[in-house]
């Protein structure tokens, strides 16, 4: 099963979109950001089924959150999947 | 004990608050700080506290609420994050020294106090008048922690057609008064009064309107190889750890006083106000400096008795009666200036929605005795 991460700034930003996302997609787990996704030092994501994609994206967007940008698990790492 | 001093702090608080402390004592965690399973409990802790803010001042966007200690630190973010030396601030006699004194502390910074009627009640006009090229900022006590007059914020906000940010201290109104957000630029609130919330909550509500800079900087657990703070709220605002056991409790005042709703608040502590008020006004030697008319007052009063200290009629209440009041200057000495009251300060009794109809009626017998000379 692939998996992608939706990493924020902020935890605060991050756990909005997952209160929003709970009960809608299954699993939306709330993790400190791998470093190479998190440029500017610490941040959080959010790890979800990549067939959830869409979907998280479109509340993120209706949110009016700032995504720093959306990757896909693969087995070298993370791809830049962001719209 | 029969507490009156409600306006320093709420004396009692819903046992769903002193709960909620203490289930977070019992497993604390940085909120913020991590992602592991206790870090994260404590996070959404944090994050409902921002929510319930949210939901009582009608605001759609949870992050807008900074936490803080307190007001004053929230009122201390505000002016010094927007007003910039040499600028000119316009605010009333009615403020609290944690208004005037960070003005002051700001360079050369020109304030313009506006005094209102002898009440302290200010107009919109007045304050339109007083704007200037350089006014930076327009500071309002919504509701007088002296004695306790409202001011027309609303009224203030739809003048000021110049986008001036308008900063609201609700010290005292905030869980008394309904209040809207989205007419004001920042409103700056305690958690441990009309809320319910345990002392060391507060917060600083910031609309897009306006972003002040930094007093503070440190940690925010996020963005870490900056050396500046965060540019996004509510981290660029939120150095350090925060206490996560003060909001838990604060969520459940929060929730108490939703639950019991505004009209309820208001309806119980105006009736109990109304009793101290008429009864206060048939004792000789008593003088009131609160307007009887309850749509223009929270939930406190001044007085004083003739001829009796302020501080000396407290020491009676709380030696020889049991009763809480606050004497002096309540940390507002402008507003003594504006109600003829800076020789000796004032009495203050104030309200909370555990005060009871019996409780008033031993504090107006009390007053009584002392005007008297019968205690």
């Amino acid at each position: 099963m692939s998996y992608c991460l939706a990493v924020f700034s902020s935890i605060t930003y991050a756990n909005r979109i997952k209160k929003i996302l709970d009960g809608k997609i299954g699993y939306a787990a709330l993790m400190h950001a791998p470093s190479t996704l998190s440029t500017k030092g610490c941040a959080y994501c959010l790890r979800f089924r990549k067939k959830h994609l869409d979907e998280v994206i479109k509340v993120t967007e209706n949110s009016n959150i700032a995504v720093k940008g959306f990757f896909e698990e693969t087995p070298n790492g993370y791809r830049n999947i962001s719209p | 004990m029969i507490y009156l001093d409600n306006a320093a702090t709420t004396g009692k608080k819903p046992s769903a608050v002193i709960k909620a402390v203490q289930r977070e004592l019992s497993a604390p965690a940085n909120p913020g700080r991590s992602a592991h399973t206790l870090s994260l409990k404590s996070m959404n802790k944090i994050y409902e506290a921002r929510e319930m803010l949210a939901t009582l001042f009608h605001s759609s966007s949870p992050e807008r609420f900074v936490l803080t200690p307190n007001a004053t630190f929230a009122l201390n973010f505000a002016i010094k994050g927007i007003v910039r030396p040499y600028s000119h601030v316009i605010t009333t006699a009615m403020e609290h020294n944690s208004v005037l004194r960070p003005l002051n502390a700001i360079k050369g910074v020109d304030i313009t106090i506006v005094e209102g009627d002898r009440f302290g009640r200010v107009t919109s006009e007045e304050i339109k008048n007083k704007i200037k090229s350089n006014t930076a900022l327009i500071v309002i006590n919504h509701s007088s922690n002296v004695n306790g007059i409202i001011q027309d914020i609303k009224k203030i906000s739809e003048i000021n057609d110049k986008k001036i940010p308008l900063l609201i201290d609700a010290s005292q109104s905030a869980g008394f008064i309904d209040i809207n957000c989205n007419s004001y630029d920042m409103i700056a609130l305690p958690g441990h009064k009309g809320l319910y919330g345990p002392q060391g909550t507060g917060a600083l509500y910031i609309s897009p309107s306006v972003f002040p800079d930094t007093i503070i900087e440190g940690g925010t657990g996020s963005d870490s190889k900056n050396l500046n703070n965060p540019d996004y709220l509510p981290d660029r605002f939120e150095s350090g750890t925060l206490n996560c056991p003060g909001f838990c409790g604060l969520i459940e005042g929060i929730k108490f006083v939703l639950s019991e709703g505004f009209s309820a608040i208001q309806e119980k502590e105006h009736y109990l106000l109304k009793l101290m008020l008429e009864g206060l006004s048939v004792i000789k030697g008593v003088e009131i400096y609160t307007p009887y008319n309850l749509n223009e007052i929270a939930n406190l009063l001044s007085f004083n008795i003739k001829n009796i200290e302020s501080s000396s009629v407290a020491d009676i209440l709380n030696s020889k009666f049991g009763i809480a009041v606050r004497p002096g200057y309540h940390c507002a000495y402008p507003a003594h200036q504006r109600l003829n009251t800076e020789k000796s300060g004032t009495v203050r009794a104030s309200l909370s929605y555990f005060n009871t109809k019996n409780e008033i009626f031993s504090f107006l017998n009390a007053i009584n005795r002392i005007s008297s000379g019968a205690y």
